[in-house]
């Protein structure tokens, strides 16, 4: 019964906040959904295409090329954010860029960890269809390039869910955005750097409420990936 | 013009294509005849080109063209998937009005809004026939094309083969079980066992007098007079 109350006022803090015009909170949607969107989008261009490609393809180290992906699907978020922090860091090979501590730290973080996942999980959908679509499509004369396509095209309904796990890993994730953006009030922080920082400061009702409105944002996310793949499934059936 | 010389795959410990030489000429219409598992279809494959031989050479004068056993079917209308066959060939109207022309060749023309996937084995078939006759080709390489069709609608098709080759002057190669469907489309016949060619000559010649005791064997099953 308690437990009942304290949910409660725990999602009433929520949507006061979220509608009680708390500039802070909203600067941090923002650089969720920002952040989030941007390495998501990013790794989809790179990730589905070239797990496409790898699904469809038979080369020589093949087999290499997926245990090295999947191995990476694991890659821990902290020696992922490690990597670009040295990497970008004053002394590190970029340094004069001077992107430490900034959205596109993360943003190249998150690229590094959800690419793997994009690509990997592209091989393993993309391999069940390619063998007959690509004997089919070569017969007909369709070279390499436009047989990727069409492989893209035939998968649209499951890449989308890639898509979605990727983003999902992308909003959730904390070690990796905390070290290259460092949680600077109005300019790197996000939900879950935040939800961090308050639940370190013991401040539980605004680190429960974050939490709600970060799930809030996945629902919302996750209905559009929803419609537009029973929109598909209405075209292909 | 096909020419095969010293084709060798290896496909499994117990399965080895071995073909020294075969040449088969423009216009020709050859149909490939054996048990299954005797490799015609590796055979067309490696023609095809989506296998790679281990050693020896293919070469096909013309364009070529392909048709697995188990064709893909595209997701989207069968139109799309008759326009696919255009391979960009033909765009906007032209490629509409091509595909419609190939479907109403196999009769499916009232069916190109459908979904490909909503066709039956047999239309999934002749809706894969029509993808590939929609566009000129030298050459036909066809496995079991017909497998799935009803006696009245092979018939036609064959009739429609017939008049693709004859017409555009192409070269057929053709893989079957059925003897009549082997007698009526081809002017040569290959009969093939465990990955060698046994008979190969004029479709009628081979019937009526078999060089090898393997291939009078085989004709026997057929029982045609």
């Amino acid at each position: 019964m308690r437990s009942n109350i304290i949910m409660i006022v725990y999602i009433k803090q929520a949507f006061s906040l979220l509608f009680g015009g708390d500039r802070e909170l909203w600067q941090i949607i923002g650089v969720t959904v920002r952040m989030s969107l941007l390495s998501t989008l990013i790794s989809c261009l790179i990730g589905l295409p070239l797990g496409v490609a790898a699904g469809r393809a038979n080369f020589r180290g093949k087999g290499l090329f997926i245990r090295v992906t999947n191995t990476l699907m694991g890659l821990p978020p902290v020696v992922a954010g490690l990597f670009v922090f040295m990497l970008l860091s004053r002394s590190g090979p970029f340094g004069s860029l001077k992107l430490l501590f900034s959205v596109t730290a993360m943003v190249i973080a998150q690229v590094i960890l959800i690419t793997p996942i994009i690509t990997g999980l592209s091989v393993s959908i993309s391999s069940s269809k390619a063998v007959r679509l690509k004997e089919t499509a070569a017969g007909l004369g369709i070279g390499s390039f436009r047989q990727v396509l069409l492989l893209l095209s035939e998968c649209r309904v499951q890449l989308i869910s890639v898509a979605l796990t990727g983003f999902g890993r992308a909003v959730s994730e904390v070690g990796a955005v905390q070290l290259v953006g460092g949680n600077i009030q109005f300019k790197t922080r996000v939900m879950t750097t935040a939800i961090m920082l308050e639940t370190s400061k013991g401040n539980f009702e605004f680190a429960v409420a974050l939490g709600i409105i970060l799930l809030l944002l996945a629902f919302i996310f996750n209905s559009v990936a929803y419609i537009m793949q029973e929109k598909f499934n209405d075209r292909n059936q | 013009m096909i020419e095969i010389s010293n084709l060798r795959k290896q496909y499994s410990n117990d399965f080895r294509l071995e073909v020294d030489e075969l040449n088969i000429n423009d216009g020709e219409r050859v149909a490939i005849v054996g048990p299954n598992g005797s490799g015609k279809s590796t055979l067309l494959r490696i023609l095809a080109g989506t296998i790679a031989p281990d050693s020896g050479g293919v070469k096909i004068n013309g364009e070529s063209v392909f048709l697995p056993q188990n064709p893909y079917c595209f997701q989207g209308s069968v139109l799309r998937n008759v326009r696919i066959g255009l391979n960009g060939s033909a765009k906007g109207r032209d490629s509409r009005e091509a595909a419609l022309e190939a479907l109403k060749r196999v009769e499916l023309e009232k069916y190109s809004g459908k979904k490909a996937s909503g066709l039956s084995g047999g239309e999934a078939q002749r809706m894969t026939l029509a993808r590939m006759l929609v566009k000129k080709h030298e050459c036909l390489l066809l496995d079991e094309p017909l497998a799935a069709v009803d006696i009245e609608f092979c018939r036609k098709l064959e009739n429609l083969l017939l008049d693709f080759c004859v017409g555009n002057g192409c070269t057929m190669l053709i893989s079957t079980h059925l003897p009549v469907q082997a007698v009526s489309l081809s002017t040569k016949i290959i009969i093939m066992n465990n990955g060698r060619i046994e008979e190969f000559g004029n479709t009628l010649d081979v019937i009526k007098h078999p060089n090898t005791k393997w291939g009078k064997m085989f004709l026997e099953q057929w029982r045609i007079d």
